[in-house]
């Protein structure tokens, strides 16, 4: 059975004028147990709207989403979210952010250093587990968002842009290490991303959206035997292949979108 | 009916005053009823008390504010371009930051007697130090690349000041005005109700003496809209003069 | 921009920080000594140091200055107890707002010595009507600083908080106010100074006891030198209050990471 359900989803707002746009309209996909997908498509097309719905800070216009078979009703213990921003406590040290999940649970204490320190270890971040946000480089910053999740044991995992900041070698190195947790920890990833490549790199699945009001135009299957290094994945043909057709689909959206800012004011 | 859920706090406010006022409970002194307090303020411009008074004390601040505006933008930028002007005058700024020159009011009337030059000099004085630190600030945090640009462009290094430094400073200025003009009427205020002299802080504190309450809230109320309109003039010129800017640069320069 | 240099090392700093003022107390002392300036209008250095030693020892300026702080310090206290909660309430109720927006506007543009002369009438020329200045001064800074804070903190950390387990009614202990911390501190640090000198406006005006009396009593009777002792210590009173809230201030927020704004 798929983990996330989402169906018929509309977000409507109320644009500056009064009309009412929709940002999404009539989205449907599903994403299975432990499954690694990304959602791709032009700006705007209400990618971050949807994920935001997914994990239940938005409420929807018309639709549903149901996870594991029970529809959401609000934000949950069952799906974390990692933003591109990480929004970390900055008035908590490294440790205290990550251990912040399990407060709220109220686990025993030796329980909640135990996971702290597992996680901890798990991304790296050991010798800096009493610094503050503010004395962290982005890449650290990036892996104390997802300890402080993962942490927290949700069964899904939602992403928002999650290396949109980062400079380009680190997203790489944060890229390969998300992969090696998602294996390891066995968690449905949904991830939303600008990168084409990013998304073919990490996902067995690549939905494509359309322009606002968006809605799922494609699903593209990536079958890449990912048993190979970096390099030879992304050297490979089958990547090429498989990136140009999902670069070509966003690209025909990104200049719908253009067509339309070309045409002006009306 | 919008307009009526926003500011029915204040129709609350004003219908308490006056219910409260006429009910006998309140003092006539503590706080005389709007209506009374109406009549007094229009019988005061009819008399022509208020207005030249009013007028007596902005002049006296917007004096003062003049002279410290062009003093401090002055200075500002002569710290900003020069090392050594910075290293005088910037711990005597920093000082000057500190002292609440309200305690020299005493001072000023001894030295320079209690007519309007020496309420417009106070008023300078303790203007000039926003001004000067906002214009520092500004000109100082022109990004090198502006002046590069406009350097390898062939801008003369006199011309630099007046194309590039001056339009860069300039919303740090105008926040520094923002700051400067109610320290420039307060100053006003407290220097005419100690020494006397006429304006509106005179007014009020006399009244006041006297237990005379509505000529007290008269003033009081010609005080509350100087400053409003002030306020909103600024608003206006600022966003006029700085409205380019900040649709340009967005969070500013 | 004063920056209170604590190193050893920076000694020689802080002397070249202070040599302008120096120069500038030497040059006080010349030119009155000389009778360049008169005496009757500026006394010596020297002799104002040795009035402010007098007052000091004399006690005369403990009592004063000790209602003088005890009015500001009410005030300020009071300010923050009200001035926080209001701008906590403002900013999550949109019916306090709409309650208290209209209000705050019109009081803002309202320079708060002006109504001096209302308290007088009012409570006589007591503390509490000293206090009751200080507080409305002080208040909307701190409001509205409060109010922003508030409303700043990003959507992101909340929704983040929330994803982790945070009810709805522990968010706002939890995140909003240490999120929102740096700009409540900044609406108090504001109105810190402002207590101060609203303290000095009052009693310049209407007070018989008093730094703000004190001078004025000087003045009037012509002991200049006292005068300027009891503005000088007074000054550097409120620049070590000024000094020891910076100070309390980013050890708070030691977490905090500063961003360059105009």
């Amino acid at each position: 059975m798929a983990k996330i359900k989402v169906r018929g989803l509309t977000k409507s707002f109320q644009a500056i004028k009064g009309e009412t746009v929709d940002a999404i309209s009539g989205l449907s996909f599903d994403v299975g147990e432990n499954e690694f997908v990304s959602i791709v498509g032009p700006s705007g097309c209400g990618k971050s709207t949807l994920l935001y719905i997914v994990a239940g800070f938005i409420a929807p216009t018309r639709g549903d989403v149901r996870i594991g078979g029970t529809p959401i009703a609000g934000p949950g213990p069952d799906r974390g979210i990692v933003f591109q921003e990480y929004a970390l406590f900055p008035w908590k040290t490294v440790q205290d952010n990550v251990k912040y999940g399990l407060e709220e649970k109220r686990l025993p204490r030796e329980e909640q250093e135990r996971i702290v320190r597992k996680y901890i270890r798990l991304m790296g971040l050991d010798g800096f587990q009493h610094k503050y946000p503010k004395e962290l480089s982005g890449g650290m910053k990036q892996r104390v968002a997802l300890a402080r999740t993962l942490a927290y044991d949700p069964d899904v995992l939602l992403m928002d842009e999650p290396f949109g900041a980062l400079d380009a070698q680190t997203r790489e190195l944060q890229q390969d290490q998300l992969l090696s947790v998602w294996r390891e920890r066995k968690k449905t990833v949904l991830l939303v991303t600008h990168s084409v490549d990013e998304a073919v790199y990490l996902s067995e699945r690549v939905l494509v959206m359309t322009a606002r009001p968006g809605r799922i135009k494609s699903v593209v299957d990536i079958a890449l035997d990912r048993s190979r290094s970096r390099e030879e994945i992304v050297t490979s043909a089958e990547f090429a292949a498989l990136r140009n057709r999902v670069w070509l689909e966003v690209r025909e959206e990104v200049l719908k979108h253009y067509d339309g800012v070309r045409e002006g004011p009306r | 009916m919008k307009l009526l859920g926003k500011t029915y706090s204040v129709l609350l406010v004003i219908g308490l005053w006056e219910s409260a006022a006429r009910s006998g409970f309140v003092p006539f002194f503590f706080l005389p009823p709007l209506s009374v307090i109406a009549m007094t303020f229009a019988t005061q411009i009819t008399d022509g008390v208020l207005v030249p008074q009013t007028l007596l004390t902005l002049f006296r601040a917007f004096g003062g504010f003049a002279v410290a505006v062009v003093v401090g933008v002055i200075l500002g930028i002569a710290m900003a371009r020069f090392k050594a002007v910075h290293w005088f005058f910037d711990p005597l700024i920093a000082l000057g930051m500190s002292v609440p020159t309200l305690t020299l009011v005493p001072a000023f009337m001894l030295w320079f007697g209690i007519e309007n030059a020496s309420k417009i000099l106070l008023v300078a004085v303790s203007c000039v130090c926003p001004m000067t630190v906002s214009t520092y600030n500004g000109a100082r945090g022109v990004h090198p690349f502006l002046i590069w640009s406009a350097r390898a462009m062939g801008t003369a290094e006199r011309k630099l000041l007046w194309k590039v430094i001056m339009p860069a400073a300039t919303p740090y200025i105008f926040n520094g005005m923002q700051v400067a003009l109610p320290i420039s009427l307060i100053v006003a205020f407290v220097f005419e109700m100690v020494a006397g002299g006429g304006g509106l802080g005179f007014l009020e504190i006399m009244a006041a003496r006297f237990f005379n309450s509505p000529d007290l809230f008269a003033a009081l109320f010609a005080i509350l809209i100087v400053g409003f309109a002030i306020d909103r003039i600024l608003r206006k010129i600022r966003a006029g003069v700085l409205g380019w800017l900040e649709r340009d640069h967005g969070e500013g320069v | 921009m004063t920056v209170f240099v604590k190193a050893p090392g920076s000694a020689l700093r802080l002397l070249s920080r202070g040599a302008p003022i120096l120069v500038l107390l030497a040059g006080w002392e010349l030119a009155t000594r000389s009778g360049l300036i008169s005496t009757q209008v500026l006394p010596t250095f020297s002799s104002v140091f040795v009035a402010a030693v007098d007052l000091i020892a004399s006690g005369t300026l403990g009592r004063h200055l000790a209602v003088s702080l005890y009015r500001a310090l009410g005030g300020l206290a009071l300010s923050m107890l009200i001035g926080i909660a209001l701008g906590l309430g403002m900013a999550t109720s949109r019916r306090v707002e709409n309650f208290f927006d209209p209000l705050v506007a019109l009081i803002y543009p309202l320079p708060k010595t002006a109504l001096v002369p209302l308290t007088m009438v009012w409570l006589g020329v007591t503390d509490r009507a000293a206090i009751l200045v200080i507080l409305l001064a002080c208040l909307l800074p701190i409001v509205i600083n409060t109010y922003h804070g508030v409303r700043a903190v990003e959507r992101t950390l909340i929704w983040s908080a929330r994803s982790l387990g945070t009810p709805t009614r522990g968010l706002f202990v939890r995140i909003v106010i240490p999120a929102a911390m740096p700009a409540i501190l900044n609406g108090i640090s504001i109105a810190i100074p402002l207590a101060f000198i609203v303290v000095i406006s009052v009693e310049l005006v209407a007070s018989k006891v008093g730094v703000g009396n004190l001078i004025n009593g000087y003045g009037g009777v012509g002991a200049y030198d006292y005068m300027f002792a009891t503005i000088g210590t007074f000054v550097l009173v409120a620049f070590i209050a000024d000094r020891l809230a910076v100070h309390v201030r980013s050890r708070i927020l030691f977490w905090h990471e500063q961003k360059d704004a105009p």
